[in-house]
């Protein structure tokens, strides 16, 4: 579930409108990147192995973003918690070493 | 005991941690500062903090974990990599030393607060790293040191748990072995921060001055903090490796079955306790780490005001060099500091982890997660700030992660970078990944990121109402978003996006994702007042639970796409339940000055895709469905002939409308008087605009433009409202002209800026007066520079209409001779004495002029007529560092695509990342009657040179 108030913090801890555009846009990148990453990995570690065979071979023929969707949310348990914690653990992460005050 | 084995407690998400003026100020020894830390950071102790577990404990918990495998078998050993970082450490701490003191010596600086209390006898008793650190794995003592119960549980723990790893023999690290690495680990530790007490500074002579004890002063302190900041990186490191090494045993003894049941429940609730806890411990020493950087950094800044000032001087001259310092912003270094911080420790650190976790995929899982990261790397930016929406999981990632926070500000981040990315972007490569961007927003506004109300409604989801105004209040930071013209934008981004609907249907997105457009567009109405109530099931209730973020989105969630939405639409929209096309509800937008016609097409579609959401239902009249079918305005305004495709002009004068009439037609309505409707669209069929009647539109425009009343329906029209067939349309232009040379040429024209633009509320119309108000009828109108020209040339040709001239740059020479009436169209600002005669101020107008009026900039004589890059560096040629504004208006000619004058008035901006100004697309110019020249100044107004 997600906490409404501890993404209020983060939005606090980071204070993004103290930086110049071009630096938002920047750790935005960074933050989507490892959202990103740390969703796939794990979606894969959730895959099992006739699963991620699947998956490797849908690969190989370059799907489009619809396919890919529809096999990450359809074949893959817990897809959409795999990323519900990917941003959970990095807003958990930036305000442990983000001060607040 | 303490929770999860970490001493202090559990380490609670969320909670403060760290304050700098903690770390440094309440005392010299670190343990305390950051004990104190750690107490604001949610872990337990701290009664009293000499009794509470210290860092240096807790670090040594942390890192027992570290012991899983036989050092020297499997790279450095840990006692390898410790020497190695203390070594580092030293050796930067002694060549600062060096530069900071002075003499020979080797007292103690009376400065630091002693000893640290927290270090142990035991760690106080070590010897230097130098001295100590083994290269080989310690050799067992004859009779070991009895092992302690802690190191002991510890082991077991791990052990237990599958954590530690096997050593060369292939059998787990024994006790004996974990509890001497620890031991190794620890001496590492207290060797470090022995070492830095150890090395003090030479005294300072007896005869040194005041100045020279101030600084010495301030060198220990700077010291001091540097110093802590150095020892809690080791801590960091050892807490590092101890996490990533059980991580990576962890994945690599990681089963089959156990995938397969982390599959089942999801791999959090199986992912051992004692690796949880030994990453809670990796994040607090990273958050402990953090606060001593920061803490040195205000140290040093604070205790070297000489250096404090030169970073602040070059701070504010880089910033006035992109035209962004502000002096109320003194903050902002600091902020900007603190996420350099985040970056290096949450950022970087994660990364690692990363990669650490996919060191257990099979050769095959690496490959395709390369493959997928390849795929987003190649998306351009903004599509990867959304990136987990579309390059991957279309939208799951938002929607399920999170309606606030992070997509929030992705949103915001990539609104701004839209619009900067619209101005740059000129292939059609990246016009069209910047249109795939849309249909993205949509779903972050869907997901409740961002309303028509822009960041308001953002932030009352992520906080209150009160921030979201404060940052509307911020004149820095959030940089479009603070802006009115950015939320303006944002807007009819996400309206936009709305009607893109249909895009995404084609692409097949499956239900979930459609459902959340449709919630989104719910939304949207409700926020923006669409005059929509919500009749449907979905409650208030459920839309703030959405709001909040407490839409459980997994089961409930195909729930809420059908029945609600649909309940929703049916109920809001009775017309989806097959009313007759024939009672459509006739609507039509009239296009305003500088208004380009796709924007109105644009609003026709808003207004029509808000009554029939589905574009395909068999109940929408045709031509609605083609307005709603097409992929943009600037589509629809070339499918009808209102664009020309080299130049991108439009037909569309001011005050004639669009719009479909009660029987579902397309009807284009000119404002001119005599004119006739045309139908675009009847019964589904599109009509192309004929030339003629584009030419006729244009001359009739002309005609009541020369009337004196642009473009009113009462206008004084003197000759026949269509072209002939066949007439050459600069011979009708001609003849136009000189049937009217002595008419009053008064012009009344509204400069608007559109309502997205900079500055749109500052821009203030004025009216300029015509010959008849201010000169006699017997003389040269000196207030007006056509009526002498077309006197003294009554027969002079028109204006080349065929290839029109730029507006050159205005002579220098204020005695020229008249020119030409062609000249006079083309070199409108170069007119002699023409422009001398309409200042009102003294403003010689013979030249190039920026002027300032009413704060805003206005440069006149340069020659727009080109590309906006040679037209920026022509005014800066002319105008120098005064047109490098954010509010510089253009006043200059430009000819639509039959080459009838415009008055261009185009906005230059400076992007915000401070580079090269640029000009505003085309499109916000206004229409001009051929003979139209420079309008007056106004007469009243403080329109001077800019000093």
């Amino acid at each position: 579930m997600t906490d409404t108030t501890k993404f209020e913090k983060m939005v606090d801890a980071l204070d993004i409108s103290a930086l110049p555009v071009e630096e938002q846009e920047e750790l935005l990148l960074d933050l989507n990147s490892l959202i990103f990453r740390s969703s796939l990995v794990r979606m894969i570690e959730n895959m099992d192995e006739a699963t991620r065979e699947e998956f490797s071979v849908l690969m190989e023929k370059n799907p489009d973003e619809e396919e890919l969707e529809a096999f990450l949310l359809n074949r893959v348990p817990n897809a959409e918690e795999s990323v519900q914690e990917a941003i959970e653990t990095l807003a958990d992460d930036i305000l442990a070493v983000s001060d607040i005050d | 005991m303490p929770k999860n084995g970490i001493p202090g407690g559990d380490y609670p998400p969320g909670k403060k941690t760290s304050n700098p003026k903690d770390a440094v100020d309440k005392g010299p020894a670190i343990p305390k500062g950051l004990s104190g830390i750690a107490k604001r950071a949610g872990f337990e102790p701290e009664e009293d903090i000499v009794d509470a577990p210290t860092i240096a404990e807790q670090a040594a918990k942390a890192r027992a974990a570290v012991k899983d495998s036989p050092a020297g078998t499997e790279g450095p050993s840990i006692g390898e990599e410790q020497a190695s970082v203390r070594a580092a450490v030293k050796a930067g701490r002694d060549a600062g030393r060096k530069e900071r003191t002075r003499g020979t010596g080797g007292t103690k600086r009376g400065v630091r607060g002693g000893k640290d209390s927290t270090v142990s006898a035991e760690q106080e008793s070590a010897t230097t790293p130098e001295t100590n650190v083994p290269e080989v794995p310690p050799v067992q003592d004859p009779q070991p040191e009895r092992v302690s119960t802690e190191v002991e549980s510890e082991y077991y723990r791990l052990r237990d748990t599958n954590l530690l790893k096997s050593g060369a023999d292939g059998f787990v690290i024994s006790l004996e072995e974990f509890a001497a690495q620890k031991k190794e680990e620890s001496s590492a530790v207290a060797a470090s921060t022995e070492a830095a007490q150890d090395t003090s500074p030479e005294p300072l002579p007896a005869d040194a001055t005041p100045l020279e004890r101030q600084r010495r002063l301030r060198s220990d302190i700077v010291n001091d903090a540097v110093e802590k900041m150095e020892a809690q990186g080791v801590k960091a490191e050892l807490a590092k490796k101890a996490y990533f090494d059980a991580l990576r045993t962890h994945q690599k003894n990681r089963g089959f079955a156990g995938i397969a049941a982390e599959s089942f429940v999801g791999d959090n609730l199986l992912t051992p306790k004692a690796l949880k806890e030994l990453r809670h411990a990796w994040v607090y020493e990273r958050a402990l780490s953090a606060a001593t950087q920061r803490a040195a950094t205000e140290v040093r800044l604070k205790e070297k005001p000489a250096t404090r000032e030169a970073m602040l001087e070059r701070l504010k001259a880089k910033n006035e060099a992109k035209g962004t310092y502000n002096p109320e912003n003194h903050d902002i270094q600091k902020r900007y500091e603190r996420m350099v911080t985040l970056k290096s420790v949450v950022t970087g650190q994660e990364e690692e982890e990363l990669t650490a976790r996919t060191e257990g995929f099979s050769t095959r899982d690496k490959k395709t997660l390369e493959l997928m990261l390849e795929r987003y790397k190649k998306a351009p930016p903004a599509l990867r700030i959304l990136g987990t929406s579309a390059a991957l999981l279309g939208g799951a990632a938002l929607l399920a992660g999170s309606p606030l926070g992070l997509a929030a500000l992705g949103m915001a981040g990539t609104s701004a970078g839209l619009r900067y990315w619209a101005e740059k972007a000129k292939s059609p490569e990246m016009q069209k990944w910047l249109q795939r961007v849309a249909p993205v927003a949509s779903i972050v506004g869907a997901a409740g990121a961002l309303a028509d109300y822009g960041i308001q409604f953002g932030h009352k989801i992520a906080g209150t109402e009160k921030k979201a105004k404060e940052f509307l209040a911020k004149k820095e930071g959030l940089g479009d978003l603070d802006s009115l013209e950015n939320l303006e934008h944002i807007s009819k981004e996400r309206r936009k996006a709305l009607v893109a609907k249909e895009s995404i249907a084609r692409h097949g997105r499956i239900g979930r994702v459609l459902t959340s457009v449709g919630l989104g567009f719910f939304l949207g109405h409700q926020a923006s007042g669409a005059g929509h109530e919500a009749t449907s099931d979905v409650s208030s209730d459920q839309m703030d639970s959405f709001a909040e973020g407490k839409v459980d989105y997994a089961a409930p969630h195909q729930e809420v796409t059908s029945s609600h939405l649909k309940t929703y639409l049916d109920s809001t929209h009775a017309v989806e339940a097959g009313v007759p096309a024939s009672t459509i509800e006739p609507y039509s937008v009239d296009i305003d000055p500088g208004q380009g016609m796709d924007k109105l097409f644009v609003e026709l579609r808003d207004h029509y895709k808000g009554i029939y959401p589905d574009p395909d239902a068999a109940t929408v009249p045709p031509g609605i469905r083609h307005i709603l079918n097409a992929n943009s305005g600037d589509e629809l305004s070339r499918e009808f002939g209102f664009i020309n495709n080299e130049n991108a002009s439009y037909v569309m004068k001011e005050g004639d409308s669009l719009g479909f009439d009660a029987q579902g037609n397309l009807v284009f309505t000119p404002a001119a008087s005599g004119a006739q409707s045309i139908e675009l669209l009847k019964e589904g069929v599109p009509h192309h605009l004929t030339a003629a009647e584009q030419q006729g539109h244009f001359l009739r425009h002309a005609e009541a433009s020369m009337a004196g009343t642009h473009p009113s329906p009462e206008a004084h029209v003197t000759s026949a409202t269509t072209v002939p067939s066949g007439e050459d349309p600069s011979a009708m232009l001609n003849r136009l002209q000189t049937v009217h040379p002595s008419e009053p040429v008064g012009h009344e024209e509204v400069l608007r800026a559109e309502p997205g633009s900079l500055g749109a509320e500052d821009i203030h119309s004025y009216d300029a007066p015509t010959i008849s108000d201010s000169l006699p009828e017997t003389s040269i109108p000196e207030q007006s520079p056509v009526a002498p020209v077309a006197e003294s040339q009554p027969s002079a040709p028109a204006p080349a209409v065929e290839k029109p001239e730029p507006a050159p740059v205005a002579p220098e020479t204020p005695s020229a001779p008249a020119q030409a009436p062609e000249s006079v169209t083309a070199h409108a600002f170069a007119e002699p004495g023409a422009p001398q005669a309409m200042n009102p101020h003294g403003v010689d107008l013979n030249k190039p002029q920026l002027l300032v009026n009413n704060g805003l900039k206005f440069a006149h004589g340069v020659d727009t007529d080109d590309s906006y890059s040679r037209a920026f560096a022509e005014s800066q040629r002319l105008f120098g560092e005064g047109a490098k504004d954010t509010n510089v208006y253009f006043v200059a000619r430009d000819y639509d695509a039959l080459g009838n004058p415009y008055l261009a008035v185009r906005m230059v901006f400076t992007p915000p990342d401070g580079s090269t100004p640029q000009m505003a697309p085309y499109g916000e110019g206004v229409s001009l009657s051929p003979e139209f020249t420079m309008p007056p100044l106004p007469k009243d107004a403080d329109y001077k040179p800019l000093s």
